[in-house]
């Protein structure tokens, strides 16, 4: 295992049913989001033990192991930014 | 600035969702053979009385789904009033038979918000300045100042955009209808009561509207229900054939030998690559470039060949007559197995209606769409992701396989001249989306230009950036090029030498 050395992790689920639902148009979001990429270790995982619910719920994010379902680019886009604020203040 | 189907391409937006949404509802209900009174009862997963999310009231939302649902079905639109709900009279669509007809593309008049099809005008952001340039600079006159703001008369705007170029504030705009803009072949127009029209005559079935229409006013049929049943029918083996843009479309690290797995997973007895078809058209193309007057025009694209020959029928000797690569690949099946059913899959919507002309029905039963299979896969809880296969596939060359990307036809087909019959110095032009087509055929009309092979493709970057794709236009060119280089072998071996079987 590497060990993690930025301090959030975002594991996306890359299943078909979070695919289907979106997940493919996000992963490529946070990719081309620049400013993240020094604090974010983007990571497509498997399916995340179904939370997703057979894609009702897709698609399905981790951020630090908090679950973000029906994960829109806005809501995990401001996830980040907001944990990156979180860790600079804590640096200062 | 680039087109609208540029602007919000790579956009998850509730239009994708809501398409994406009644496919898997209409898969579920098929695969859990529920009783097809329930149909009624369907829309009811998807939006939820008195909580309208997408329009303003959930009986609009109610209207608009029923007549989603019948698309999705692949029956036409009826208009809903007194004593008649859309979801009536369906039970043709539960059966294994083509079910849809032409018109393939709808606009479904509940969900068109009328908006207005071109107009230049003057938003808040006017200050009504001194020095007006945008009055000062209008050819016809058309901007007065009835209440301190600029206001354009539309009756005589003639839409030079002079006033939006030299505004300070940048305050005005043109707007156009989406759909609209959309269409290469100028299509759409409005009825009498304002809402989008579809001119059937002038259509060629790209699709490109349907994933524009900010409203997702405007939908295609589908196959999805015919071909669940086509599946379930034991009596017959029945293949998919998946066109050279499948490669990268659920995700970069789902491989294509996963998708091939995922499909037969699915029920299909076999799986081909359609660019084994492409190879076969590269070989007839290549051979006869070499003996054509003037230029030669690429076939695979049908919304291309149908765009070509109607604004040039003096051109229409020019667009190969081959069978395109769909069907050479069908018919390769067909001839080794009588009764064996074929299923294209792929990017296009106007393949869907390739596979509805006589010449071609016999060959292909229906066409489905990378998204609807995505949406079978979701329904019969097939995750191609976790799928780990050691097959090998070895249906087309490297040049065969690229032609999904824009550029592709035309390169394979000048690689293969050259190796096959020494043939140099092809010059070759090519256009993507039908607007650029347009202009790249009058070019040619006018003698500005002298090609000897022209390609044209009607969505931008070819068929990887077709309206039933899932994956991010970058990441597929990525894919399908890897793929491209991975084949055995770079030239086209159709001909009397088969490629060797997937397995």
């Amino acid at each position: 295992m590497t060990s993690y050395t930025k301090p959030i992790v975002v594991e996306l689920c890359a299943g078909t049913n979070c695919t289907f639902r979106g997940a493919g148009n996000l992963l490529h979001v946070l990719q081309s989001e620049k400013q993240i990429a020094p604090y974010c270790d983007i990571r497509e995982v498997s399916c995340l033990d179904n939370l997703c619910d057979h894609a009702k719920n897709s698609p399905v994010v981790r951020i630090n192991h908090e679950i973000f379902e029906h994960a829109s680019p806005e809501v995990i886009l401001d996830a980040i930014y907001t944990r990156i604020e979180a860790f600079e203040e804590k640096q200062q | 600035m680039s087109r609208i189907f540029e602007r919000m391409r790579g956009i998850y937006t509730p239009v994708t969702d809501i398409r994406r949404k009644i496919l898997m509802e209409i898969t579920n209900f098929v695969r859990e053979q529920r009783n097809r009174g329930e149909i009624d009862s369907l829309p009811f997963r998807i939006i939820q009385m008195g909580k309208p999310i997408y329009r303003c009231c959930s009986y609009r939302e109610l209207s608009i789904v029923r007549q989603r649902i019948r698309l999705a079905l692949g029956l036409p639109l009826i208009e809903e009033m007194e004593g008649q709900s859309a979801l009536e009279h369906i039970d043709s669509a539960f059966s294994e038979k083509k079910v849809i007809s032409t018109p393939l593309v709808q606009v479904i008049r509940a969900a068109c918000e009328k908006c207005p099809e071109d107009i230049v005008t003057v938003t808040d952001k006017c200050q009504a300045c001194m020095a007006h340039p945008c009055s000062i600079v209008c050819p016809r006159n058309a901007i007065a100042f009835p209440e301190e703001q600029a206001y354009i008369h539309q009756d005589k705007c003639i839409k030079c955009m002079k006033c939006v170029e030299v505004c300070p504030y940048a305050a005005i705009t043109r707007m156009q209808r989406p759909c609209a803009e959309a269409c290469g072949v100028d299509a759409i127009d409005s009825d009498e009561n304002g809402f989008a029209r579809i001119i059937q005559d002038k259509c060629v079935s790209c699709g490109l509207c349907t994933v524009s229409c900010p409203f997702a006013a405007i939908s295609e049929k589908s196959e999805i229900v015919q071909v669940l049943y086509t599946l379930s029918n034991i009596q017959h083996d029945v293949h998919a054939i998946l066109a050279p843009s499948f490669v990268g479309q659920f995700g970069r690290k789902v491989s294509p030998e996963a998708i091939f797995e995922g499909i037969r997973k699915l029920g299909f007895s076999d799986v081909k690559e359609v660019a084994y078809g492409a190879d076969c058209d590269t070989e007839l193309l290549a051979e006869k470039i070499t003996r054509t007057e003037g230029f030669l025009g690429t076939s695979c694209c049908p919304s291309w060949v149908m765009t070509a020959r109607s604004y040039y029928p003096e051109y229409s000797e020019h667009i190969a007559e081959s069978y395109t690569p769909m069907v050479e690949t069908a018919k390769i099946i067909k001839e080794k197995q009588e009764g064996a059913k074929v299923v294209f899959i792929g990017p296009c919507i106007a393949k869907k209606y390739e596979a509805l002309t006589p010449e071609m029905a016999p060959y292909v039963d229906h066409v489905i769409t990378f998204e609807e299979l995505a949406a079978l896969f979701v329904a019969f809880e097939i995750d191609v992701q976790k799928i780990d296969t050691q097959i090998t596939i070895q249906d087309a060359s490297s040049l065969g396989r690229g032609y999904a990307l824009a550029g592709g036809v035309g390169e394979a087909i000048i690689e293969t001249a050259r190796q096959q019959f020494d043939m140099k110095d092809i010059s070759f032009e090519r256009a993507e989306t039908l607007a650029d087509c347009r202009i790249m055929l009058k070019g040619i009309a006018k003698g500005d230009t002298h090609p000897d092979l022209v390609e044209g493709m009607a969505c931008p970057g070819g068929c990887i950036g077709g309206p039933g794709t899932l994956g991010p236009l970058r990441m597929v060119h990525r894919q399908v090029k890897e793929f491209s280089k991975a084949s055995s072998h770079k030239y086209p071996q159709c001909g009397s030498k088969h490629p060797p079987d997937a397995q």
